[in-house]
């Protein structure tokens, strides 16, 4: 790639040192971002399987009536820590991941700002998952009152096992973890720029990060606050939650955490999405702009709904929730807009990272509209805690974080490896998983409506759920296959996957200016940085000096190659 | 008055300003006493991002165009950056750090704390050893290493 150098300041030269060991104890005691950030994707795609095993045997409990495999009490455990495991041990570390080896590499920075306090992240996360896991293991088994934990379910006396107080003592400090990397990641954001890039220059996937780690600053503490009272009355005779006390207070605190939480999933895959439409559409993102304020819209937002989780209460303002709650749609709606624009009269390239992203969109398109449904207060009286809302959910936490998640991972696992995943498996794969996902949850919407409670492992066969449920236990087959023929495509691939080279989809942003896998120090050299697209720009108008002339194309060359696509 | 704003804290400062006003509308709406709590907590915690911001803000320097209340709008609230904004608000020369076993035993030690709570406060001990032991370990690695 023909670049005009921008070096590295001496300084940071000097402080190269050697690359860590190769062998475990390199991996125990590394610091590097990038390996930090492969620990966490791999440690998330493993809690990943756990749990997608856990719905395999739910769906295969719920295929007919009457209890078959589990008796009700594992059951409970299983959807319990299926929940737990997706959302805190899959999700949001897969996020953290991708962010912990992206952010730097599209700054420009050598590493994040606190390189030990990464991987101290790192451990926690994994020993706090081990600890809820470990309730398998203990008298009574693992928690078992839904993710949320409920009180008064929650409290000692109609949860008496220890495996409770792993999940809680493991959440708090999986909390802590995420809160100090959020912490690391915003300083990185202010303070490691490489000169030249302006806020206002950002990735929209970096900017889809800082809000990200913003909602995990103010919301993780809330979660934390919750769970340490729940501690104190399940152990201590405290009488906070308790009927002495107030449940519903937990509640708000709870939901004050958990709506953040479900942004704090989506927008880093909004942001992978919003990478990979410009490149796979040949186009420049369209209004940049607009992207960045929605995406500030949606973080702020997202603290003002949160009560929409708990309309059948009855205690709560269904006018100002259902408002707050119908708002987000229209930063949501900006981003969609601007996907499409991006596409609109591009030149589209439907490798495999675009099929996921056009998946992504379509699921949740419908993920979405569901959730506007919901956010109407008749609605949810009428629908609540039925199988249509295990249908909305998965729809906008699957559709968005699974589909994105295997686009960002097929369009940078050739930075991460230097080899490309198979293409042909990997459209294979994707319309297993398309089709698999909506067999497996679009008929939840029906059931739903047909009054299925969410959290049951047994049903009479008289009620009529019979064919449907049996289709969505297909249908998770189908999912299941998909995901084993990832693992077989990252495996072979990875060894015996096509050279990729530094840059092999034509990239944007500037982790494609560097080789792949990446340097330990990230880069010997940096493009001039005058735009959100650097790479782009060097494309189009060949070297540019750090502002400075253009060398290259004549103005006229610029002009033409700059239409059909601008910023906002 | 005059000088700009990083984006990096307007950022804090939008967000506290719709929280804000959310928080407001609420308990006028539904006199919520948890809720509203909630909301003017978070509103706090965002202005004290944004009273850092106007504390490290260049004086008299980047100032943008407009004044008036519009002027100020925009340099607290806008979307505008200057052209030349410096990216970085400081940065010294970056290392990139060796291994360190440090973090592994201090997050180690944390959760032996934690497991200490649920099986007996006799398990915080080694706990808090761990910790001690970390923490000692990672502010002094440097210095050991000249």
């Amino acid at each position: 790639m023909t670049t005009v150098e921008q070096p590295m300041p001496d300084a940071q030269r000097r402080h190269v040192l050697k690359h860590a060991d190769d062998g475990l104890i390199g991996w125990l005691t590394t610091t590097d971002h990038k390996r930090i950030g492969i620990l966490y994707m791999v440690s998330a795609f493993i809690f990943f399987l756990v749990a997608g095993l856990m719905s395999l045997v739910m769906r295969a409990e719920l295929a007919i009536p009457e209890l078959q495999l589990l008796d009700l009490q594992t059951y409970n455990q299983l959807f319990t820590m299926h929940g737990t495991a997706m959302i805190f041990f899959f999700a949001t570390p897969m996020v953290i991941g991708l962010a912990n080896y992206l952010i730097p590499l599209q700054i420009g920075a050598p590493d994040v700002a606190f390189p030990r306090l990464n991987a101290f992240t790192y451990w926690l996360f994994i020993f706090s998952a081990l600890i809820v896991f470990g309730g398998f293991f203990v008298t009574a088994g693992a928690a078992a009152f839904g993710w949320y934990g409920y009180p008064p379910l929650s409290t000692k006396t109609f949860s008496p096992s220890v495996g409770a107080d792993l999940w809680v003592v493991g959440l708090l400090l999986s909390g802590v973890a995420s809160i100090l990397g959020s912490v690391n990641i915003l300083a990185t954001i202010f303070a490691l720029r490489a000169p030249g890039m302006t806020m206002f220059r950002l990735p929209l996937f970096t900017w889809n990060i800082l809000v990200t780690s913003i909602l995990i600053l103010f919301s993780f503490p809330v979660l934390g606050a919750a769970l340490a009272l729940l501690f104190i009355d399940r152990n201590f005779g405290g009488s906070v939650f308790t009927t002495a006390g107030d449940p519903l207070v937990y509640q708000h605190l709870f939901w004050f955490f958990g709506h953040p939480e479900v942004y704090i999933i989506a927008l880093p895959f909004f942001g992978v999405v919003t990478e990979i439409v410009p490149v796979f559409s040949r186009k420049p993102l369209f209004g940049y702009k607009a992207f960045v304020f929605a995406t500030i819209l949606i973080g702020a937002y997202s603290f003002s709904v949160w009560a929409h989780h708990m309309f059948t209460t009855g205690a709560v303002s269904t006018v100002y929730f259902a408002i707050t709650s119908f708002l987000i749609a229209i930063p949501t709606g900006v981003k969609f807009f601007g996907w499409i624009a991006t596409m609109w009269r591009g030149s589209l390239w439907f490798a495999t990272p675009m099929l996921y992203v056009v998946g992504m969109m379509a699921m949740f398109l419908i993920g979405g509209i569901t959730g506007v449904f919901l956010a109407s207060p008749p609605i949810d009286y009428a629908v609540h805690d039925t199988y249509y809302v295990v249908a909305h959910m998965h729809y906008v936490l699957f559709g968005t974080s699974v589909f994105a998640m295997f686009g960002g991972l097929f369009y940078w696992f050739p930075k991460f490896t230097g080899r490309m995943l198979d293409e042909r498996l990997g459209k294979v794969q994707f319309w297993l998983l398309f089709v698999g996902f909506n067999v497996t949850f679009f008929p939840m919407h029906q059931l739903g409506i047909d009054g299925m409670p969410r959290r049951i492992g047994d049903y009479a066969a008289e009620r009529g759920w019979n064919d449907l449920n049996l289709l969505a236990s297909g249908g998770s087959v189908l999912i299941a296959v998909a995901v084993l023929l990832f693992l077989w495509n990252f495996w072979t691939s990875r060894s015996l996957g096509l050279p990729a080279g530094d840059d092999p989809w034509g990239g944007h942003t500037l982790e494609w200016a560097t080789s792949s896998p990446p340097p330990h120090h990230n880069f010997t050299s940096l493009p001039p940085i005058t735009s959100d697209r650097p790479l782009l720009d060097l494309r189009v108008r060949g070297p540019v000096r750090q502002g400075g002339e253009p060398v290259g194309p004549s103005e006229d060359e610029r002009a033409g190659a700059d239409d059909g696509g601008g910023r906002g | 008055m005059g000088a700009a704003v990083a984006e990096e804290f307007r950022l804090f400062f939008r967000t506290a300003l719709y929280v804000g006003g959310a928080g407001l509308v609420y308990w006028l709406v539904s006199l919520d006493a948890p809720g509203t709590v909630l909301l003017v907590a978070l509103t706090l915690a965002l202005l004290a991002f944004v009273g850092m911001a106007i504390f490290l803000a260049p004086r008299g320097a980047g100032a943008e165009g407009r004044s008036g209340v519009l002027g100020l709008l925009n340099r607290y609230i806008g979307f505008h950056e200057p052209v030349d904004a410096a990216p970085p608000l400081e940065s010294g020369p970056e290392l990139v750090p060796l291994g360190s076993a440090w973090p592994i035993i201090t997050a180690l030690g944390m959760v032996v704390i934690g497991l200490g709570l649920i099986f007996g406060a006799w398990l915080s001990l080694p706990g808090i050893g761990l910790v001690v032991w970390g923490a000692v370990g990672w502010l002094t690695q440097l210095d050991r290493m000249g």
